[in-house]
């Protein structure tokens, strides 16, 4: 049954990386949009509660450096992917509770809606922070960069819910 | 030293966090601008047939688009052919054969130019790049222009043998000698990282005189592009207090989230330019 669930997440994280390369990425710049969707980062939000931080530090490095190698971004997206991987055991702590270990997955039917929208949201909030203040090294534009590092986090907090909810109706299916 | 190693153990994530995170800043920071970025020839070999697989998919979407864009194309060169023009009897005397390159006699073919497919893309970023399909097999060098049909695209900075990673102008270190087509003075367009349809030209003399629409192309300056290259148009200008220029906001000309195919431009003298500007800096630094 374990095993089975191992399998199942190592395909559904292809699945994200290859959509976030191949299809998303594509789709924005065909719509001339200048939105950053970072899906690939799911798999990482959705690891268990109880993983090993190192597990998820390591897992969050080969993220931003599979991404990086596309992108050609020389370590941009291992830096913001290596905060999260960083911070989200942290950041489980004060949503999940110290005392609470969970074999399951943060999720909103774990966690609750307003706890687990709080939880996605400050982790992409951190990595499109991360994101843009190492692209744009300067407080020049500063009013311009928190628009786009909102207007991302939202964006990105709204489609990874919308796809957990698809993925969990149709695994259950 | 016990409680050094206490220390240390107790801390050891975050001590493995931030030699992690030391390790990849000290990279980023290095490579930002690809210049030099070695593993990023060694790297594109593997992603741009990944690219080029999945860019033929995509391509599909965008036919109609291509097309529309050919056809103006087709329509500009039918009205450079020969038969277009009215041939008085002093100009028949070039006519030496049919060819383009020796209708004009005396004179050498400065720029060629290579066709290249666009595998990637992005304009969502403050660094946007593209990825072409032409690499040092076919012809593609570093430094080398590139632009499309409507106007100056970028600067080759990386290539393999079939693939050649292009700094868009969407980039923030990227800038280029340009002038408005009816004056003579020249300063530099930059892209400003807001839009991915605007730029900027920064200190522009107050003695041009300066309409809005009118059109900004590359100046004879640049060694990378054609001179009178489509940079874009002005969209508004402002004159900031106390100075003695304008700052030109610019409209692309090229919408680069649709841009699929590119010409490089191959510059026949750019080595020998380039050559005689390096000579003359050493030269001047020796003094």
């Amino acid at each position: 049954m374990k095993n089975s669930n191992y399998k199942k997440d190592i395909f559904f994280c292809f699945i994200y990386i290859a959509a976030q390369l191949l299809f998303i990425d594509k789709i924005l710049l065909q719509l001339g949009t200048s939105l950053i969707l970072s899906v690939f980062l799911i798999p990482l939000l959705t690891m268990p509660i109880n993983t090993n931080k190192y597990t998820v530090l390591f897992f969050s490095l080969s993220l931003g450096l599979i991404v990086d190698m596309f992108n050609f971004s020389v370590g941009l997206y291992t830096i913001a992917a290596l905060q999260i991987g960083f911070l989200r055991f942290f950041i489980l702590q004060i949503v999940a509770g110290k005392e609470k270990t969970s074999l399951e997955k943060p999720s909103v039917k774990v966690l609750g809606l307003p706890l687990f929208v709080f939880y996605i949201g400050t982790c992409f909030f951190i990595f499109y922070t991360t994101l843009m203040l190492l692209e744009f090294f300067n407080f020049k534009s500063l009013w311009h960069n928190m628009l786009g590092i909102l207007q991302n986090t939202i964006a990105t907090t709204l489609l990874t819910i919308g796809i957990l909810y698809m993925t969990n109706r149709s695994v259950k299916k | 030293m016990f409680n050094i190693f206490k220390f240390l153990r107790k801390t050891q994530f975050l001590v493995l966090f931030l030699i992690l995170e030391m390790i990849f800043l000290k990279i980023f920071f290095h490579y930002k601008e690809y210049q030099d970025a070695i593993f990023i020839e060694r790297v594109m070999s593997i992603t741009g047939r990944v690219n080029a697989y999945f860019s033929s998919w995509s391509d599909y979407f965008s036919l109609e688009d291509v097309n529309k864009k050919l056809v103006q194309e087709n329509v500009l060169l039918r009205n450079q052919l020969q038969n277009t023009y009215n041939q008085i009897s002093s100009t028949q005397q070039i006519q030496i054969d049919t060819t383009t390159e020796t209708n004009y006699r005396n004179a050498v073919k400065q720029y060629q130019l290579l066709e290249a497919k666009v595998t990637y893309n992005t304009t969502s970023y403050r660094n946007n790049f593209f990825q072409i399909q032409r690499g040092t097999l076919q012809g593609i060098k570093k430094n080398m222009g590139v632009m499309s049909t409507q106007g100056i695209a970028g600067i080759v900075v990386n290539t393999s043998d079939n693939f050649s990673n292009v700094l868009s102008i969407l980039n923030m270190t990227t800038k280029v000698s340009a002038k408005l087509k009816n004056s003579d003075a020249i300063a530099y367009f930059q892209w400003d990282g807001k839009t991915e349809d605007e730029g900027v030209v920064e200190n522009y003399p107050l003695n041009a005189k300066v309409n809005i629409g009118d059109t900004l192309v590359t100046s004879m300056y640049s060694e990378k592009f054609i001179p009178h290259t489509m940079i874009g148009t002005v969209k508004s200008f402002t004159i900031k207090p106390n100075k003695n220029n304008y700052t030109l906001k610019i409209q692309l000309s090229v919408k680069f989230y649709e841009l699929n195919y590119v010409y490089v431009i191959d510059n026949k003298f750019q080595d020998e330019v380039l050559t005689l500007q390096t000579t003359h800096l050493h030269h001047f630094n020796e003094k």
